[in-house]
């Protein structure tokens, strides 16, 4: 009667997993093929009926497809939305608020928009905004100045740069192993041990 | 929460008043009829978790959502009901092919998880005590 079982995954995207890394993606695709699990991506969804499933194809020459599956049990696991109370907020914020599936929240956990410290959203209906790229050149300005070099054409100690990296550390708590890794590579490429090995790679 | 010195409202939070400081709640008494009242607050923490996407398809009141024990309850009984039609004897291949077809609609993490655990109760638990009669027709 195995044979007569199937498992099928319909995906809307062109690969399960997609918002991990390629490895994971790449491997439990494997491993679903191994356990005969069907999975049809680029698919979407149009229709559900009591024991069937339609849902449309989009072809490599980009043609459109519908097709049927015969489901005895459908699950429905396409993610998560707002509450009608996050909405809400959300609605009242629209000028900061962009996110469609959750609250932004700063580091901190403050929803962004709300009055500094009084709104705070946490778990599934927030996430946390943090552009630490966006930053990256705040913070060495701001170090530049503290020390009174020209932030436009100065050259950083690795002293100064953990410096900076304590005061990212302190804003951002996530970024603190990259910042483990980024001391790590430092140590490799400073062969001459002279501080400042930094030049190798040039900006 | 006693020790805390919390209060717990049962009720809905409908509104926010950021400038007033002020949450709306609203609750239906015991008549069903709708009360509303101002809870004012000095610090707010929003963590009402999410609904299910639904991205708008219809005919949704027969899925399976993935959220509550209720609905790991219910998936859970939907199999093993359809499981033991798919055995008597006066079920059609065809037919049981239909019922033993199992569709996961979303390829994320929860969608992945449920459909590896799926194919192993399926391949561990579930077909080695499939009446003999019906295993002979492989």
């Amino acid at each position: 009667m195995r044979d007569q079982v199937s498992v099928h995954i319909v995906q809307s995207q062109s690969h399960i997993l997609n918002t991990y890394d390629e490895k994971i993606s790449k491997y439990a695709e494997k491993k679903f093929c191994n356990d005969k699990i069907n999975v049809i991506t680029n698919a979407r969804v149009s229709k559900v009926e009591k024991d069937k499933i339609y849902y449309t194809l989009q072809g490599a020459d980009g043609k459109v497809t519908e097709h049927v599956l015969p489901a005895g049990l459908i699950v429905w696991s396409t993610g998560v939305t707002l509450n009608p109370i996050t909405q809400t907020v959300k609605n009242q914020l629209i000028h900061v608020q962009k996110n469609r599936h959750a609250l932004e929240t700063d580091s901190h956990l403050r929803v962004l928009g709300a009055p500094m410290g009084d709104v705070y959203a946490v778990g599934d209906c927030a996430t946390v905004q943090n552009n630490l790229a966006g930053h990256i050149v705040d913070f060495l300005r701001a170090a530049d100045c503290e020390v009174g070099k020209d932030p436009e054409k100065t050259e950083l100690t690795f002293d100064e740069w953990r410096r900076v990296a304590g005061k990212i550390k302190r804003k951002f708590p996530q970024a603190a192993s990259h910042l483990k890794r980024l001391d790590k590579i430092f140590y490799e490429s400073d062969c001459d041990h002279s501080g400042t090995s930094f030049s190798k790679y040039p900006y | 929460m006693c020790r805390a010195r919390a209060h717990y409202f049962e009720a809905s939070a409908e509104d926010i008043d950021m400038s007033n400081k002020l949450v709306l709640v609203s609750q239906p008494d015991q008549n069903g009829v709708l009360q509303k009242f101002y809870l004012p607050y000095d610090k707010l923490v929003i963590s009402v978790g999410s609904n299910t996407n639904t991205h708008g398809v219809d005919g949704l009141d027969h899925v399976h959502f993935l959220k509550t024990i209720a609905d790991a309850r219910g998936i859970r009984n939907h199999i093993m009901d359809n499981f033991e039609i798919a055995c008597l004897p006066t079920t059609t291949e065809e037919q049981r092919r239909n019922l033993l077809s199992f569709v996961v609609a979303g390829g994320g993490p929860t969608g992945v998880e449920f459909a590896s655990e799926l194919a192993d109760m399926m391949e561990e638990d579930l077909t080695p005590y499939v009446p003999p009669l019906l295993q002979s027709h492989n």
